[in-house]
């Protein structure tokens, strides 16, 4: 496997774990606030705006490269069993680049969102202050650009050695 | 505007699912074709750029990989393990015990999950694998789950009857309190399939489980006492008014984490494997939902729902046509839609036609989601089918599952019926509360 | 020419409604030769109005500028002035005239790609609770839901705390105690279903939320457009602006305070020290506007006081008030250049 594939999905699981971290400091700020509303009657104002804008997109897009590395991405498996292998080849080579342009055209238009946003720089009012939220404009195009990269790589590897050698690597 | 490029889209779509193409990357390729071809690349560019963070940059959203985590950690922590476990020794003696556990263990963790995902990937886990060790055949021990699954939609909490209600403006605590009687209806229907299987078919479902003489180890009963006081904690937060539904799930997530911590079944190992599968599964749907959202929105430009809207009004149909147009509609959406997808686009029809029907909003909603929730199980897409090959992908593929629920929608089926004949079995609990 | 019209609105919001008679205007005035198709929400959806502007997904569409506080930040100060509002027609033709005629406002659209046709309003915001308030002292401690800061500032005056949610979770927020009630339109009474839930509405008013941009027409769109059609547009969106207000202001109000005597809701008047306090605290809040924002908000707060004068003298009726602000308003706009 070339350095640029180990690279790669060294870099694709470094964002699963930073989406995974989200999962769980999403949990602890919602119980936070549970218990300082019932306990304390104060309420984080902030946390419905964080949980939404940052945990949450933080959670959905950075792990993309990472589930088409693993190919854990849903797809219908209706006639998988009447391919011959060449074709199945064939298939898997064309889904890959298929999901691979698919991402690029999201990453393109998602990266101009993300600076039109990062220019206008948007907020958030709320009671007390203005969050500013632009920054997590730029995690869906991040997202997208490295599972297109991780759908190009997978095509080769499908194309080459008729298996996703990708797959073993980040179970 | 175009109905026929709505069509065409749908079409489309079915064409590249069939070619193997992610189901996610389908929708997102035919509403971004399709928007082209209608108005043109800048509008189509224009969803692409914005329904993704929009989509899902949301709080109510939040609930679902909180109720994921929980249903995760509760599994590798073996809290829910322990429903199974205890299901297992007080139906030991009925055919089918092990299929009928499940269904149980479904309902029980129903109660602390608002999706039917987390409900089907649980459960998953831990019912398949026993379920084909003791010579199930692995399509209908699949089947049965992915099935049972739906259970946690129905009964609350529930994600969709929360979106539902904020949608048709009524009261969401009403249709929560109208999917009890769904929910326990379902799983008392899907015993009896379950039972007719065992009766008919014994080389599906064997008639006992092998180890009958065994003499049952009763303490498996106090294994549902962690779950139980999870249940306690999440109703009675949520119905005490402590916390609201979208709370529910991170509250639920962290009492599940101490729980297991104090019944000394938490590890760094269990908690680490629970936050990757809870990721893995939330980006995999979330980024379908995006999908849908976008197809959602080529199929509102093309005007395809609206053409159904004005075909029905002029249809001039009875109570029972206007129902069996509905119940046949959401079917078909279900077949391919994911069920907030599907909602979304129908709702704005149906909505002002049930007004002047007066027909009750809470029923409807109950109606709704059981409708929605078939679609989580008929090809080809049935998200609950692919949780179940995420999970238990080992043993069977995924039309081996689709297989395995076909008699658990005949079931549905008639549910559908005695829910429409009777609208009473829904609206009971609610009516008393009135 | 068939126009794709975004209201951003389910069928029985007052969006959707001024949208329906929008349409019917424009044909009715162009002589059926500009027809309008409306997209649900499902396809356009508030936060997402300015892209589907700017893309043309949409070619008129129903835009909130306090969406896009960081992109329209003098255009927003008429929202920061929220606690002014009284009589909701004059708030609209109030924000009508300061979307049209102010520059940086009208910079703010262009830069964004939007041309702005006008406004319209709520009601006046009441006080729905799960706990009576018969007085500022009944206030303090309670928990509110707040729909922008000018709301924010009158509750945390009066001791109560704000609290910044989506309207749509109001109604389980409410029921679970997460909050004691909202400073809305009593019209949420019906829309949010809070008429299951809320136990009192007091009369107090807060303010109205009047920073809408009915008929925004995307830039590109606008400028295809020719001179005859321009006026057409704008002929029928100056008539439509007050079929919102007379709605979501008149109309909604009516039928919900017809619903609540259906219901147990006491309907309490605020004693007179509590509305006395409430006025006070709104001018002094307004001052403190125009000494923070400067020029434009005292330009808006001279236009409330001028169109509340008009208001009064005119009447609540939309046909009369629609050819006053013609005269007044539109007949000044050149529309070879405005907006471009
Ligand atoms: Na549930
Ligand atoms: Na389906």
């Amino acid at each position: 496997m070339s350095r640029l594939v180990r690279i790669a999905m060294t870099i694709s699981r470094g964002l699963a774990l930073i989406g995974a971290t989200g999962v769980l400091v999403m949990m602890l700020h919602i119980c936070a606030d549970v218990i300082a509303r019932n306990l304390f009657r104060v309420s984080i104002s902030v946390t419905a705006e964080l949980v939404s804008r940052y945990y949450m997109v933080l959670t959905a897009f950075l792990p993309l490269a990472w589930l088409e590395l693993r190919r854990d991405m849903v797809s219908v498996e209706l006639i998988d069993f009447a391919l011959p292998p060449l074709l199945l080849r064939i298939s898997d080579v064309l889904v890959c680049l298929i999901s691979a342009g698919v991402y690029s055209v999201l990453a393109y238009t998602t990266w101009g969102a993300a600076f039109s946003n990062y220019r206008s720089g948007t907020f958030v009012e709320l009671v007390s202050f203005k969050l500013p939220v632009w920054h997590s404009f730029f995690l869906p195009p991040i997202g997208f650009t490295l599972a297109a990269l991780a759908c190009l790589i997978m095509a080769f590897d499908f194309a080459r050695n008729g298996t996703a050698s990708t797959q073993e690597f980040t179970r | 505007m175009s109905v026929e490029a709505g069509f065409y889209g749908i079409l489309a779509l079915t064409i590249l699912l069939i070619l193997r193409v992610p189901v996610a990357m389908a929708l997102i390729a035919v509403s971004f074709a399709g928007i082209t071809a209608m108005i043109g690349a800048g509008p189509a560019l224009g969803v692409l750029s914005n329904t993704p963070y929009s989509f899902v940059a949301s709080w109510t959203m939040s609930a679902v990989p909180m109720f994921l985590l929980m249903g995760f950690i509760a599994f590798h922590t073996g809290l829910t393990g322990g429903l199974f476990e205890a299901a297992k020794v007080v139906l030991r003696r009925l055919p089918g015990g092990l299929a009928i556990s499940s269904i149980f263990a479904c309902s029980g963790f129903a109660a602390v999950s608002g999706s039917s995902l987390a409900c089907a990937a649980a459960m998953g886990r831990i019912a398949i694998p026993e379920m084909v060790k003791a010579g199930y055949r692995p399509s209908i021990a699949a089947g049965c789950i992915a099935a049972g699954g739906t259970i946690g939609a129905l009964i609350p909490p529930s994600i969709l009857m929360i979106i539902y209600g904020v949608f048709a403006e009524t009261s969401v605590t009403q249709v929560f309190v109208g999917g009890i009687g769904i929910g326990v209806l379902t799983a008392l229907g899907y015993c009896l399939t379950i039972l007719v299987i065992c009766w008919l078919r014994p080389d599906l479902i064997p008639a006992r489980i092998s180890d009958e003489d065994a003499p049952p180890d009763w303490s498996a009963v106090f294994q549902v006492l962690p779950i139980t006081v999870l249940v306690v904690l999440v109703f009675g937060g949520l119905f005490g008014g402590i916390i609201t539904a979208t709370e529910a799930g991170a509250v639920g997530a962290l009492g599940t984490i101490i729980l297991a911590t104090l019944t000394g079944r938490m590890s760094w190992h269990a908690l680490s494997r629970s936050l990757i599968e809870t990721v893995t599964s939330t980006g995999s749907l979330f980024i379908i939902g995006v999908g849908a959202a976008m197809f959602t929105r080529f199929l509102g430009i093309s005007g395809l729902s609206g053409f159904i809207s004005s075909f029905v009004a002029n249809a001039d149909l009875s109570y029972a046509g206007l129902l069996l147009v509905i119940v046949l509609i959401y079917l078909i959406l279900g077949t391919f839609m994911e069920p907030f997808g599907a909602m979304l686009i129908t709702l704005p029809i149906f909505l002002p036609i049930l007004r002047a029907e007066g027909i009750s909003l809470v029923w409807f909603g109950v109606l709704v989601v059981k409708l929605l929730e078939i679609g989580m199980i008929t090809p080809p897409v049935g998200m609950n089918v692919f949780v179940i090959k995420n999970v238990a992908g080992k043993y069977v593929t995924i039309t081996q599952v689709f297989a395995g629920v076909i008699p658990f929608i005949l079931m549905d089926l008639v549910i559908i019926f005695l829910v429409i004949a009777l609208p009473g079995l829904v609206m009971f609990l609610p009516n008393l509360m009135k | 020419r068939d126009l794709r019209l975004a209201p951003a609105a389910p069928p029985a919001h007052p969006a959707n409604y001024m949208y329906e008679h929008f349409k019917d205007y424009l044909s009715e005035n162009s002589g059926g030769a500009l027809t309008g198709t409306i997209l649900g929400p499902e396809v356009v959806a508030l936060p997402q109005m300015k892209d589907a502007l700017q893309t043309g997904l949409a070619e008129i569409g129903n835009a909130l500028p306090l969406y896009f506080p960081a992109d329209m930040p003098i255009t927003g100060i008429a929202g920061d002035l929220a606690l002014l509002g009284r009589n909701p027609h004059a708030m609209a033709m109030a924000m009508t005239e300061f979307g049209m005629t102010c520059a940086p406002c009208q910079a703010e659209f262009k830069g964004l790609g939007m041309v702005f046709l006008g406004a319209g309003s709520s009601n006046v915001y009441n006080l729905l609770t799960t706990k009576p308030v018969r007085t500022g002292d009944d206030m303090k401690g309670l928990r509110l839901r707040t729909g922008g800061a000018p709301y924010s500032r009158w509750a945390e005056h009066f001791g109560a705390t704000p609290v910044t949610m989506g309207v749509g979770d109001t109604f389980e927020a409410m029921s679970q105690g997460t909050i004691d009630g909202t400073m809305a339109s009593t019209v949420d009474l019906l829309s949010f279903r809070l008429i299951d839930i809320a136990k009192y509405v007091t009369l107090v008013p807060i303010g109205t939320y009047h920073v809408t941009s009915n008929f925004t027409v995307g830039l590109n769109v606008w400028t295809s457009l020719s001179q005859e059609e321009r006026i057409q547009i704008a002929k029928s969106a100056a008539r439509a602006n007050f079929d919102l207000t007379d709605r979501w202001a008149f109309q909604l109000p009516a039928a919900a305070a017809a619903a609540i005597k259906e219901t147990k809701i006491e309907v309490i008047e605020p004693d007179a020290d509590f509305l006395a306090a409430t006025e006070a605290f709104a001018a002094e809040d307004a001052a403190s506007r125009v000494a923070m924002s400067g020029e434009q908000a005292e330009v808006f707060t001279k236009l409330v006081e001028k169109w509340t004068a008009i208001a009064e003298e005119v009447g609540d009726d939309p046909d009369a008030l629609a050819a006053r602000i013609e005269t007044e308003v539109w007949d000044k706009i050149d529309l070879t250049t405005y907006g471009m």
